[in-house]
């Protein structure tokens, strides 16, 4: 509506003046108007405006020249203006205006963003460089707007949100709708580089969009963007033009790639956790819905995916999933895998079905095969009663054989069978700490793990913490196993505050000593040799026995190391001292045997290239 | 650098055993310690830039990344929060030794104020008003 609140006509000698209090329009307000003609001079015109406001933006003391200018009862039309505000070079600019239709035809010519900058704040976000057209016809019931950007760059005052080099075309037609518009908009993205943290895109982006605007709100009825190499989404937006904040919002993809989707949208919002690599393959749907400010609902569709660590530890295969989610009801997701692998270890396929409610996930009764037995989860609750995420739950490793297990990890065949009960295992504070004891069965004796932790389990830090028992474990079959000479007899050991990260110890207490009791002791020369080669050729270890020469086993009466590791040294330490040394073996009957050690402190990683070098049977240790 | 990444951590630990007798040794605080001093390499020159700072959290920050190119900012995002785990991980780890979650706080104000006494002139560090100020 264009109101004359007060109007004054002055014709002096060479010019016409025209002042207007005040213009109202569906687009804009403008105030303190003078509109300056000089008829003798072939249509100049000068226009200057005190205040100019959009919704969004107001300016202040512009002044626009015109050349062509013209001015009838019926419009007013500036074919080639120059619009001026401070010291900046003026912006190139056409537009006209009729009084009886109210029809805007504005345009923009290449025209530099930073100087769009100068007129006012909230014209461009970021402090927006670049340049641009803009062709808008705007009247009472139909409006086009045309937006051409060329290397257009921005930054955030953070850095979190910037452009470079874009080059982007928008296209919008308005129909007057009730009190606001009814609008259709397509956006293509062909040029340029995109970072809102943590993402980054390199353009390739189109969009097509619909809604309604009004004074109080933006609806964007139907979004759909399609992006190169990863696929489609659809997605709708309530937004509050008074608030300044979307009302409801929310998504649902096409079958997208997952290997793109992740490395592009999940990875680096992974990375901001610290979250170790996650690969991936196969196809995805998503879908999300968001008001009343907060997620409502989600859904999760993964069809025929590979999903696996960065380390390529842990992978399963073949995955489909239907995993629906609501904030205020119970759902249930189906998981189902065709395969896995833990380490060198193959897990066979299994199904997961878990219930789903806000911050609440069970699952109960999952069983995935492993060689010959399996790997179960009798029950599972994860919740998050504050910021974070705390689970627990029970099951176990049920009658896998050691055999399948060695073959499996190429280690030399373990006998017996591994069965393990976890009653109570919880996660809280970034601790996974499994309750009960962890108990093997194997070189018919037992080893048992209690105290088991991992501390920052989701991290690429993790560590594993845990205290170890080993009881009367039959040494002829350890010795045997291993390769490592022969010896009869029983072993106890302990090994202390176990750590270990990536699996390789950091620090531990270890000791281990014939057990006690009544049975059968004998060490073989082969041992004895092991033995010290194990302790270096600088003569770490020496051994006296008698008549040496002439024996291939000798009796004993004790056996026993320690080994304490700390900064990547083990300190040693034998049954008892002697002299400057500890003894390692002390020998019973005739002929009797006894190595004695002296060095006490040796690199970690020598010793196990030692050990390693040992069952390879390469050492050179003599005997004499 | 790698020493003065080194030096600014012995400082701080040297300072925080002064508080009263916590142990601030431990094999994950060593690897801890290592896996930090490596990545200092990559990191100095971002704190020479200005583009990340010392905050008084005991973290480090994105101040200014708005100097480094776009496609870069996504790794020195990434750089950020890997320190910022390893900072956290550090903490938790002193106050899991020590056997009193309740120290963490503590724990890191003591670090943020000593790596900031010993960042040397250039660097920026976050002030207790949360002022960002180039030493």
């Amino acid at each position: 509506m264009l109101a004359m609140l007060a109007a004054a006509l002055s014709v002096h000698a060479q010019s016409i003046s025209l002042s207007v209090d005040t213009i109202h329009h569906p687009a804009f307000d403008a105030e303190g108007i003078r509109v300056d003609i000089n008829p003798f001079d072939h249509g100049i015109g000068d226009i200057f405006i005190k205040r100019l406001r959009s919704s969004s933006t107001e300016v202040h003391d512009l002044h626009l020249h015109c050349d062509g200018f013209r001015l009838s009862d019926n419009h007013i039309e500036c074919p080639q203006g120059l619009l001026h505000s401070g010291k900046q070079p003026p912006i190139k600019l056409s537009f006209s205006y009729v009084f009886s239709s109210r029809v805007l035809n504005f345009t923009l010519r290449d025209v530099d963003l930073a100087h769009l900058q100068t007129l006012g704040s909230g014209i461009l976000p970021y402090g927006a460089s670049g340049r641009a057209d803009l062709t808008l016809v705007a009247g009472s019931n139909h409006a086009d707007l045309k937006l051409v950007l060329r290397g257009v760059a921005f930054n955030s005052p953070d850095g979190n949100h910037a452009g470079d080099g874009i080059a982007a075309q928008l296209t919008a037609v308005a129909d007057r709708h009730g009190d606001g518009w009814a609008w259709q908009a397509r956006l293509e993205w062909p040029q340029g580089e995109l970072y809102w943290a943590p993402w980054y895109r390199k353009a390739g982006i189109r969009g097509e969009a619909s809604g309604t605007l009004n004074s109080r709100t933006l609806d964007i009825s139907l979004f759909r963007l399609t992006l190169d190499k990863v696929g489609s989404v659809t997605a709708a937006l309530n937004w509050d033009r008074l608030l300044g904040k979307p009302m409801r919002w929310g998504f649902v993809t096409d079958e997208i790639d997952l290997s793109s989707a992740v490395d592009e949208w999940v990875q680096p919002w992974l990375d901001q956790l610290a979250i170790p690599k996650l690969h991936a393959s196969g196809h995805t749907r998503l879908s999300g819905e968001w008001a009343d400010g907060r997620l409502q609902s989600f859904f999760v569709g993964l069809e025929n995916a590979t999903l696996a660590d960065g380390n390529g530890y842990l992978e399963f295969s073949a995955i489909n999933a239907s995993v629906p989610w609501l904030w205020n009801a119970d759902t249930r997701a189906e998981i189902a895998v065709g395969a896995g692998r833990w380490g060198e270890l193959p897990l066979g396929g299994f199904n997961i079905p878990a219930t789903l409610h806000g911050d609440n996930v069970r699952m109960q009764d999952v069983s995935i095969p492993l060689l010959d037995g399996r790997l179960y989860v009798d029950r599972f609750h994860a919740t998050r009663p504050e910021a974070d995420w705390r689970w627990n739950f029970s099951g176990g490793i049920e009658a896998v054989s050691l055999p399948k297990i060695s073959a499996a990890l190429k280690i030399p065949p373990l006998s017996g069978t591994l069965t393990a009960r976890v009653p109570d295992a919880t996660y809280e504070r970034s601790i996974f700490s499994l309750g009960g004891a962890m108990v093997i069965d194997v070189f018919d004796g037992r080893i048992t793990a209690r105290n088991l932790q991992v501390i920052e389990p989701m991290s690429r830090r993790q560590r594993f913490l845990a205290n170890v028992e080993m009881r009367r474990l039959d040494l002829g079959m350890l010795t045997r196993t291993f390769s490592f000479g022969s010896i009869t007899g029983r072993l106890d050991g302990e090994v202390k505050s176990l750590e270990l990260q990536g699996w390789k110890p950091l620090s531990f207490d270890a000791r281990f000593a014939s057990s006690p009791g009544d049975y059968p002791r004998t060490i073989s020369r082969g041992a004895l040799q092991d033995i010290s080669a194990i302790g270096g050729a600088a003569g770490a270890a020496a051994v006296k026995a008698s008549p040496v020469s002439f024996f291939n086993t000798f009796g004993y009466d004790r056996i026993g190391i320690g080994c304490k590791l700390k900064d990547k040294v083990c300190t040693l330490e034998g049954i008892e001292p002697d002299g400057k040394g500890y003894v390692l073996v002390k020998g019973s009957g005739i002929p009797a045997v006894k190595m004695i050690g002296y060095n006490r402190n040796i690199d970690w990683n020598l010793l196990v290239t030692r050990i390693q070098a040992v069952i390879a049977g390469k050492s050179k240790a003599v005997i004499e | 650098m790698r020493n003065l990444a080194i030096t600014l951590w012995l400082f701080a630990a040297a300072a925080f055993a002064q508080q009263g007798n916590l142990d601030v040794d431990s094999p994950a605080i060593t690897q801890l310690k290592s896996s930090m001093a490596e990545r200092h390499r990559a990191l100095e020159p971002y704190y020479n830039s200005g583009v990340v700072g010392l905050a008084r959290d005991g973290t480090v920050a994105l101040r200014d990344p708005a100097t480094v190119p776009l496609a870069q900012r996504q790794a020195v995002s990434k750089l950020v929060a890997t320190e910022n785990e390893d900072r956290a991980a550090l903490y938790r780890e002193i106050t899991r030794i020590n056997g009193n979650p309740a120290w963490e706080t503590d724990i890191r104000a003591t670090f943020a104020q000593r790596w900031i006494d010993r960042a040397p002139a250039g660097w920026w560090v976050q002030s207790a008003t949360g002022a960002w100020q180039k030493k």
